[in-house]
């Protein structure tokens, strides 16, 4: 129905020091897109949906909504539904009235409303609620009257600002998968925007990374996971984080490796190019490893690298377990174990690192200098974030890497 | 040891009810008292308070009985003062009826007018609005002392001395139910009223549909508070209508004569009426509207 | 030009929203006091010449002025401090978790609703020459006094005055001792304070918004006191009861606005003053814990 495009969007706040809420953001949304806008608290997440609904003043940029410029339309004429983080249901209104409100505003006729009303109802399974207050719901109530409210006005673009925020862990999961379905089932343009990365990863065809304004990655979830266009990004994304490592590159025995505390792990199996790499050594990087790419091992296989430490912490998980260690040179890495190894507190360790998913960064800039397989590196804390034709969607472009679960 | 401090505990809870309960005695005496007196005869009146009442004829002593008699409980029930107010003493009724027609439209203009405001105070929040708030919360902790000389100048330019208008326009603008219901509408979450619009409400449809009746204790509340100030008033009576046809029975129950002590206590008992059956009715609501005026932030 | 004015549109809505109250308060508060301050400033309205601050030196020397200000003052001295403290008293007691505690509130309260034209009647009963409290007092072989012509007419005012006002305080404190977080109390006791410590430093810290509201409260009900005063003696009281109102009241029938003017005007920047006071040891005491 509609595609959003912003355009150099900034927002200002009246009152504030002239510092950009959003800076220049820069993106296209396409028509029946999952969009997923995430970031820590104060990145600007909430500020870039609100100026989409119309709800705060666009300080620059543009807005455009299908074809039309939006900047200056009232948001009731935006056709957009917005679902808020504390639900905001008309708490002097039965759920029915709650549902039927819009309609009722747009001069619906009452038999039309009714059947709007109790179709949707009964897509979300909440039509024995419809005769009660929102006083009278359960937080996983809410949220779904709160969707109903949204959905039975058809809009062009739902919004949604942290809906699932305010449930306990197993609700949240469940909605998840429900959001999910709506949105196939919908076929309509969703924005999301949370600060739970899982929720990033698993419901958006596009993550857009906020941070201080900017737009710091812009790509499928597979993509973002597997090259993490900087430090933030690479941080932000995956649990437990990524262990990250001041290192200094050098050349040892004709291979370039990085060298901190009392190991060094080969970088040529890094997807960097070489001659990138070689114009690295004698220089100090950040290397990235991911928990999951680093295992227990009494041996070394071919394309791992070994570290030793010693075991401080360990959380049994069951399914798998995090270790928590300590390497010589007051370093401390996170292991995630999938293999049922039992450690104990104190242990020394060998720790097998697979090579080719080290990540390496600049020290100064952050940004990340592994390269993608055929792509060239996504722009990073750069004001412009386009979706490139062939990765919007499926994240299927890039399936060698074969280490995570 | 624990049950020495257990015991000490239940004494100090006993301690604090009997504490309350003559405080309880004290407060609702009074009121009981009249009550209960506005259905003795005339003659047990007189014979109880006599004392103090027939002096004031004469102005010297003239004991009808030698001693003040307060009693609870009459001799003999009877409605006799009520018949009397109402059948045989108009006087009394179009007194209730002027105060009756002072207050109702204060209370109600009061209210509506407020209500738009405040729902203007709430909305946008820029500095004159700040400003504004603070002139009108100014305004509204001035005593009549100062507002009646104002109140007076401007009635006296629009010609409405001695008129019930001099009373019932400044009533009207007073910025008291300005402030309380400000604060109750800022209370109301800022996502709802953003719902609301993206839901396709405009500001009208904003304040009808959903802050009013969000605000609805509130706005009973203040209907309340505004009743009972000025369901009693007597400053602005005295100074602006000074003509005794038009004055409430909140001046005019004190002016009573001597003789009718009797029909004093039921006429009394009749005023306190409307205000008694609003608190025990809305007592609720009355605790709400008080507690949202602690505080003069936000 | 279209995109200012669109962007100025719900401001303009809203504004039209404040209009009515707006107007009113203009029309009836601001502007004529704008007036007084003229008034306050001549010889009369008609010749309106300038004289300095004559009208002010005219209104201190006025002995029913004096009179009226200083027994104001007396009274709101000794009436304000007791409602505050009383009413934050009854309140903790209420809060101590006492049976009937909705009884005894609805019963704290009632005063305030009671119009003071149908209680006075009671009043006279009790402290007449002939009355009650005499006749009480009497049997202790105390002389009887006309309580309302005595040096002890102020107090009684007082009670009167703690009567119908200690309810509604009552509630405001009640609702800020509900607010206080309880788990910054138990964190407290944990901690091993004791209860004057809990009182003072965690208490009395978020009650201190809710202490000046009642105490600036308590001030501007104290003038109200009045009604009382005049229901139960009329126009020309005993002279310790002869308050600002009666001041005001006969000043406005001697129709002399040069001095009334004087007089809202001196109390409006002393009320001013007070209020202002009030809300800088407010905010010295109450600003870390303000939400």
């Amino acid at each position: 129905m509609a595609g959003i495009t912003l355009k150099d969007v900034s927002k200002i706040y009246p009152g504030s020091t002239g510092e950009k809420a959003v800076d220049g953001f820069c993106l296209d949304i396409k028509d029946k897109e999952f969009v997923v806008i995430v970031g820590p608290s104060g990145c600007g997440k909430s500020s870039t949906m609100r100026m989409i609904a119309g709800l705060e003043e666009v300080s620059e940029g543009e807005i455009h909504i299908g074809d039309v410029l939006v900047n200056d339309v009232q948001p009731k004429d935006r056709n957009i539904a917005m679902v808020f983080q504390s639900y905001a249901l008309y708490p002097h209104m039965s759920v029915y009235k709650n549902m039927a409100f819009a309609l009722k505003i747009r001069h619906l006729n009452k038999a039309e409303i009714d059947r709007r009303v109790r179709e949707t109802a009964e897509m979300l399974g909440i039509t024995r609620l419809l005769a009660r207050k929102p006083r009278a719901l359960s937080g996983g109530e809410s949220q779904r009257v709160a969707l109903g409210r949204a959905m039975v006005r058809n809009p062009a673009v739902f919004l949604l600002d942290e809906p699932l925020s305010n449930l306990d862990a197993k609700l949240r999961a469940d909605m998840r998968a429900e959001i999910i379905r709506l949105h196939k089932r919908l076929e309509t343009t969703f924005i999301y925007v949370t600060h739970d990365q899982t929720e990033a990863m698993t419901m958006g065809d596009r993550i857009v990374i906020m941070d201080r304004g900017l737009i710091l990655q812009n790509d499928s979830p597979k993509d973002i996971y597997d090259y993490p266009a900087n430090i933030f990004v690479a941080g932000f994304i995956g649990s437990p984080r990524m262990n990250f490592v001041e290192a200094e590159v050098a050349r040892e025995g004709g291979i370039v490796v990085a060298k901190f505390g009392v190991t060094a792990l080969s970088l040529e199996k890094t997807n960097v190019n070489k001659d990138v790499l070689a114009s690295l050594v004698g220089k100090k990087v950040t290397i990235g490893i991911r928990p999951e790419h680093i295992s227990v091992a009494d041996s070394v296989a071919v394309g791992e690298g070994l570290l030793g430490a010693s075991a401080d912490i360990v959380e049994v998980l069951g399914a798998e377990t995090i270790i928590h260690t300590d390497m010589p040179g007051d370093l401390r890495i996170v292991v995630r174990e999938f293999n049922d190894v039992p450690v104990k507190r104190g242990q020394k360790l060998n720790l097998a690192v697979q090579l080719e998913k080290i990540h390496i960064f600049d020290i100064e800039t952050e940004d990340s200098i592994t390269v993608r397989p055929g792509g060239t590196p996504k722009s990073a804390r750069s004001k412009i974030a386009k979706p490139e034709p062939d990765s919007g969607g499926e994240p299927d472009a890039s399936d060698n890497g074969g280490g995570e679960s | 040891m624990r049950n020495i401090r257990f015991g000490g505990r239940w004494l100090k809870i006993a301690l604090a009810t009997l504490w309350c309960g003559v405080f309880a005695v004290v407060f609702l005496l009074p009121t009981v008292l009249t009550f209960a007196n506005s259905f003795m005869t005339e003659t047990e009146i007189t014979a109880n308070y006599g004392a103090v009442f027939q002096k004031n004829e004469t102005g010297g002593k003239q004991f009808i009985s030698e001693q003040v008699n307060l009693k609870l409980i009459p001799d003999k029930v009877t409605f006799s003062q009520y018949a009397t107010t109402l059948l045989k003493s108009p006087d009394y009724l179009l007194k209730f009826w002027n105060s009756a027609i002072l207050v109702l439209p204060i209370v109600l203009f009061q209210v509506a007018i407020a209500a738009f405001a405040a729902y203007s105070f709430m909305r946008t929040r820029g500095k004159l609005k700040e400003i504004l708030l603070f002139v009108f919360i100014f305004v509204m902790l001035m005593p009549y002392q100062v507002t009646l000389v104002p109140n007076y100048l401007v009635a006296d330019s629009l010609n409405i001395l001695g008129t019930r208008w001099s009373i019932i326009l400044p009533g009207i603008f007073a910025p008291f139910s300005v402030f309380i219901l400000t604060k109750a509408m800022r209370r109301i979450p800022k996502s709802l009223i953003e719902a609301a619009k993206l839901d396709g409400a405009g500001e009208w449809r904003v304040f009808t549909q959903v802050c009013l009746p969000m605000c609805k204790g509130a706005l009973f509340s203040v209907a309340i508070l505004v009743f009972i100030d000025y369901w009693n008033m007597v400053e602005q009576v005295l100074i602006m209508m000074p003509e005794p046809d038009l004055q409430p029975l909140s001046v005019f129950l004190s002016q009573i004569n001597t003789g009718e002590i009797g029909l004093a206590f039921a006429v009394a008992t009749i005023y306190m009426v409307p205000a008694i059956l609003l608190f025990l009715y809305g007592e609720e609501y009355l605790v709400e509207g008080i507690t949202y005026s602690g505080g003069l932030k936000g | 030009m279209i995109r200012m004015l669109r962007r100025a549109k719900p401001r303009a809505v809203s504004f039209l929203y404040l209009l009515p109250s707006l107007a009113g308060v203009l029309t009836f508060f601001i502007v004529p006091f704008a007036q007084i301050i003229r008034y306050s400033l001549v010889d009369n309205p008609i010749s309106n010449t300038y004289v300095g601050f004559d009208n002010f030196k005219r209104l201190f020397a006025n002995a029913a002025f004096q009179r009226a200000a200083s027994n104001t003052i007396r009274f709101s001295a000794i009436a304000m401090p007791l409602a505050v403290v009383l009413s934050l008293l009854l309140a903790m007691v209420l809060e101590a978790k006492i049976p009937g505690k909705s009884k005894f509130r609805t019963m704290f309260l009632s005063p305030m609703m009671v119009p003071v034209a149908s209680i006075v009647l009671i009043w006279q009963v009790l402290f007449d020459y002939n009355g009650v409290l005499n006749n009480v007092f009497a049997r202790f072989g105390v002389l009887p006094i006309d309580w309302f012509k005595s040096d002890y007419s102020h107090l009684i005012v007082v009670a009167l005055f703690l009567w119908k006002n200690l309810g509604y305080n009552m509630i405001l404190f009640m609702a800020a001792l509900g607010n206080i977080p309880k788990a910054l109390v138990e964190a407290a006791s944990v901690d091993g304070a004791s209860s004057f410590r809990r009182f003072w430093q965690i208490k009395f810290r978020f009650l201190s918004p809710t202490f000046l509201f009642v105490t600036i409260l308590s001030l501007i009900n104290s003038f109200k006191v009045f009604r009382e005063v005049y229901l139960l003696t009329g126009d020309y009281p005993y002279e310790d009861l002869y308050l600002l109102q009666h001041f005001m009241n006969n000043t406005f029938k001697s129709l002399d606005y040069q001095k009334l003017s004087a007089a809202a005007l001196i109390m409006a920047v002393v009320m001013a003053l007070i209020i202002g006071i009030l809300f800088i040891v407010d905010g010295r005491l109450g600003k870390d814990v303000e939400s």
